[in-house]
């Protein structure tokens, strides 16, 4: 399998790989949200004639209600599928594996020789993916502190809450920065079929040569998220599942996958700027 | 349903109260070492048939004063404010003189307060010589207060004062010659007897000032401000003092409204006056016209946010961030109506909140539900996402998941801890008075107000006033569940327990008929055209409440029937051409009493649970790909 070169390397190519990952998006999710909305149906609401349409009425009282009586077995269930979640997060980097070979590769994918280079890849995504979120979480957790310390004025509240708000922008800044550089990381290692410390080398490399695009450059992608799934908000507000008419459901739910869809895609147009900026790597 | 009808006027509302307890003050403060030095008199009037021997005076800011008061030895967490303060706070009497007798009083006083040897909040003062009916005890009185930091809605943060419980005040005078006397309790508020104010307060030159009653400035040396304020027919005076704020007035019928809020709140001060406007309107239309020229609305610095969402006669404490308006909450709107609407459950139906508390937060936390909910309708807490909640439904929810551990009509700190309080005396009660209003009507239960209004204004009312006019406008079964609820800690539980539904058509088999025997076959059978059966609806607790019951049929048809609630099942019986498959009981959600609505419905097929899968699904997915980088 020969890779391509650094001005092919496109999201648009591989359209069935964003589709089959968002596929298996769907399936893992499914596994997670399957058990608590049995568990909602049993706690009375599947048994109302109009079903668990009743938990969107105005007012939200049978919503309400269920919380009340349902919370604590809804609470223990979704403790109990924290390792689903968690198999579910591994599935996803063995995905972003997927996506970064597929996207690397010109020839046609052939699905053994393609998982098996994928899979290969793994343990090292997920001790970089690991490593990426413990240092995020440590950036918050410094935040938390930082934020507490900034002196409250009495008469000065915006300045106060302003302060507050460009420490946390500060935070969530490094902390996707943070992110970015992970995933250049990880471009490296499927680009150069090379051991994690090689790959963090190149990506430090990149990222002296292009500090900007090498920590920032996913946020056009994550915008264009965020305005995906602003639409959707506003198409599920309209929709109102509230009433009836199974349609209403069914128009929900393609307007989330959809969403869900942009967001593998995304993922897929930022790898693909990761793996040129690896491959153009002096 | 029918309901009595409202038959008789209400009767004509009382101008003035009788002033029993009248302070004339002068405070200054000292914003340095945050202390206030206060003197004047306290007229007391004996508007009983009884001599008066003795006086009890709450000396409240005593609370604060060590660890032995029985607010701050109490559990905490289970107070109003929450926490413990963190300078010390407490009140110093150094004299108390009869006038009419020339005699001093203070020497005599006890310095505990009754039955609490560590207490020194609720103190006895013995006269020297008794008081005798429709004579007026005038005592001249000086007093320093050192103020702690804001805690239980009194102190200061820096420069910022706000100044409640703070003088030397008259327990509420009953009409046997008794006082309503009590230690400064974290569960409870307060009582007293209405009165004349006449305060005047000096403050550094900078401050601005809010308080009680009509303001003018007066003289003050250079360097100070000095402002007179008086207040009539009022039974509390409190007042804040900061350089910090910033004012919004407007003048809303005949009321000169102020707001105070920190720079930076001037979207909150513009939140607070609109809700200012459509409060009074709404409420006086309800309860009575407001009675006072001034109403001031401090918004205290997030800071000093223990000192916000409290209720004084003509001012009122509201609190949140300054952002809080763009957060899509209707927090600020809340706080505002509830506490605007303590100037008449509280201010003006002047009930002994230790004793009967559900009589002020109870019935207030329902007029401001029902406020809310004309104003914004079911997302008068929230509204985004395709979701609405209402502040009724989240009362609901509260209420139930206390069900009736205790009594809505008992004493504040007989409740077993303030969670209790919340949920009982704050909660139950709106929902109590939210189902009223729904099963009996909206339009008979607002007059059974106005009558409960007219009787308690400028009065203390009891529980059985209120009572009294539920049974006069919505009748004695009305009244009878009032009574259940308040003093018997009785609940209701409607439920489905069984649906029968089968066809009456004749069927295969053999059949004897006149004509002879006839066979028929199952392959013969047609689809069935008539059907009959039954629902059994049972009622568990004691209250009740008419319900209406929906019946689904399986041609999509609904039917409903009314059950009045009496006995403990009911059997809606049926015949017709389609087939039951569901019941709905109390399908308008008018029984907000009712303590699990998860079983109130039932129907022949599982209908699973699709909305929530699909929104779990989407929320998992989001959660899945954005878990790990």
């Amino acid at each position: 399998m020969t890779a391509l070169g650094p001005g092919e390397i496109r999201a648009r190519r591989r359209p069935f790989v964003v589709l089959a990952i968002a596929g298996s998006r769907i399936l893992s999710g499914f596994c997670v949200a399957w058990p608590l909305a049995s568990l909602i149906s049993g706690g009375g609401v599947g048994l109302r004639p109009e079903g668990d349409r009743a938990l969107f009425e105005g007012g939200g009282y049978l919503l309400l209600e269920l919380l009340r009586l349902q919370g604590g077995p809804l609470a223990a269930a979704a403790r109990g599928l924290v390792p689903v979640f968690v198999l579910g997060l591994v599935l996803t980097t063995a995905c972003n594996a997927a996506l970064l070979v597929a996207l690397n590769l010109r020839d046609r994918l052939a699905v053994r020789g393609w998982l098996a280079r994928a899979v290969e890849r793994v343990p090292a995504l997920l001790v970089l993916g690991t490593a990426t979120a413990i240092g995020q979480l440590a950036l918050i957790v410094a935040g938390v502190f930082a934020v507490d310390a900034i002196p409250e004025a009495l008469a000065k509240p915006v300045a106060t809450s302003v302060a507050q708000a460009a420490l946390w922008l500060l935070i969530a800044l490094l902390a996707g920065a943070l992110g970015g550089f992970s995933d250049v990381v990880k471009a490296s290692l499927v680009r150069h079929e090379s051991r994690l410390l090689d790959s963090l080398a190149r990506a430090f490399k990149c990222l002296r040569h292009s500090p900007i695009r090498a920590s920032f450059g996913w946020i056009p992608y994550a915008l264009a998220f965020l305005v995906a799934a602003l639409v959707a908000a506003e198409l599920t507000e309209r929709l109102d599942v509230s009433r009836a008419g199974a349609w209403r459901v069914g128009a929900v739910l393609i307007v989330h996958q959809l969403v869900i869809t942009l967001s593998v895609a995304a993922r897929a147009a930022w790898f693909a700027r990761a793996l040129r900026l690896v491959a153009t790597d002096p | 349903m029918a309901f009595p009808q409202p038959s008789s006027a209400t009767q004509p509302l009382l101008e003035h109260p009788v002033r029993v307890a009248s302070y004339t003050l002068d405070a200054k403060l000292n914003a340095v070492d945050h202390s206030v030095h206060g003197r004047g008199t306290i007229e007391l009037y004996n508007y009983t048939e009884v001599p008066l021997s003795e006086v009890y005076l709450h000396l409240y800011m005593n609370a604060f004063k060590n660890d032995n008061s029985l607010f701050l030895r109490s559990p905490f967490g289970a107070g109003r404010s929450g926490g413990h303060g963190n300078k010390w706070g407490y009140i110093d009497v150094k004299r108390l003189y009869a006038r009419e007798s020339q005699s001093e009083l203070w020497p005599g006083h006890s310095a505990k307060s009754p039955g609490d040897p560590e207490d020194e909040t609720d103190v006895r003062v013995p006269l020297t010589q008794p008081l005798a009916p429709g004579q007026t005890l005038t005592m001249e009185v000086e007093f320093d207060v050192k103020l702690p930091e804001v805690v239980e809605r009194t102190g200061y943060v820096d420069d910022y004062h706000f100044l409640a419980q703070w003088f030397p005040k008259l327990a509420m005078l009953l009409p046997d010659g008794s006082f309503a006397h009590f230690a400064f309790h974290p569960q409870s508020e307060f009582a007293a007897n209405f009165g004349s104010y006449d305060v005047t307060l000096d403050v550094p030159a900078g401050d601005v000032v809010g308080a009680t009653g009509s303001c003018a400035a007066a003289a003050a040396p250079a360097g100070r401000r000095a402002l007179r304020c008086r207040a009539d027919d009022v039974h509390d005076f409190a007042w804040t003092s900061w350089s910090s704020f910033q004012e919004r007035s407007e003048r809303i019928g005949s009321v000169d409204v102020r707001v105070l809020v920190p720079p930076g709140h001037s979207r909150n001060a513009e939140l607070e006056l609109d809700t200012v406007r459509f409060g009074l309107k709404n409420f006086g239309e309800r309860f009575g016209p407001y009675p006072y020229p001034t109403l001031t609305v401090v918004h205290p610095p997030e800071a000093a946010g223990d000192s916000g969402g409290m209720e004084y006669p003509t001012l009122i404490t509201t609190g949140g961030s300054w952002y809080t308006p763009f957060t899509g909450a209707r927090a600020i709107e809340a706080v505002t109506i509830h506490e605007l609407g303590h100037q008449w459950f509280y201010g003006v139906f002047a009930n002994d909140e230790h004793r009967f508390p559900f009589l002020d937060e109870g019935l207030n936390s329902y007029a401001e539900h029902s406020s809310l909910a004309a104003r914004y309708g079911s997302g008068s807490v929230f509204s985004g996402f395709g979701l609405t909640i209402s502040n009724e439904a989240l009362s609901r929810a509260i209420a139930a998941a206390r069900g009736a551990d205790e009594p809505i009509a008992q004493g504040a700190g007989d409740f077993f801890s303030f969670r209790s309080l919340g949920a009982i005396v704050y909660n139950r009660t709106a929902s109590l008075f939210s189902t009223f209003e729904r099963v009996y009507g909206k339009a008979n239960l607002d007059l059974a107000f106005r009558d409960y209004a007219a009787f308690a204004r400028f009065r203390h009312p009891e529980p059985q006033d209120l009572v009294a006019a539920v049974r006069g406008r919505l009748g004695e079964a009305a009244a009878r569940n009032l009574e259940r609820a308040l003093f018997e800690r009785a609940g209701v539980d409607y439920l489905v327990r069984d649906v029968q539904s089968a066809a009456k058509d004749p069927r295969a088999g053999v059949f004897d008929q006149a004509s002879g025997r006839l066979t028929v076959a199952r392959s013969e059978v047609r689809p069935p055209a008539h059907w009959a059966g039954h629902a059994i609806v049972l009622r568990h607790g004691t209250l009740e409440l008419p319900v209406q019951i929906e019946l689904d049929f399986e041609d999509g048809h609904r039917e409903r029937r009314d059950w009045n609630g009496s006995g403990s099942r009911y059997t809606v019986s049926y015949e017709g051409p389609a087939k039951l498959v569901g019941v709905v009981i109390d399908p308008e959600r008018r029984v907000l009493l009712d303590d699990d609505l998860s079983n109130n419905a039932t129907s022949s097929e599982d209908q699973g649970a699709p909305r929530s899968l699909e929104r779990l699904l989407y929320v998992t997915e989001l959660l899945l790909g954005g878990g790990l980088p």
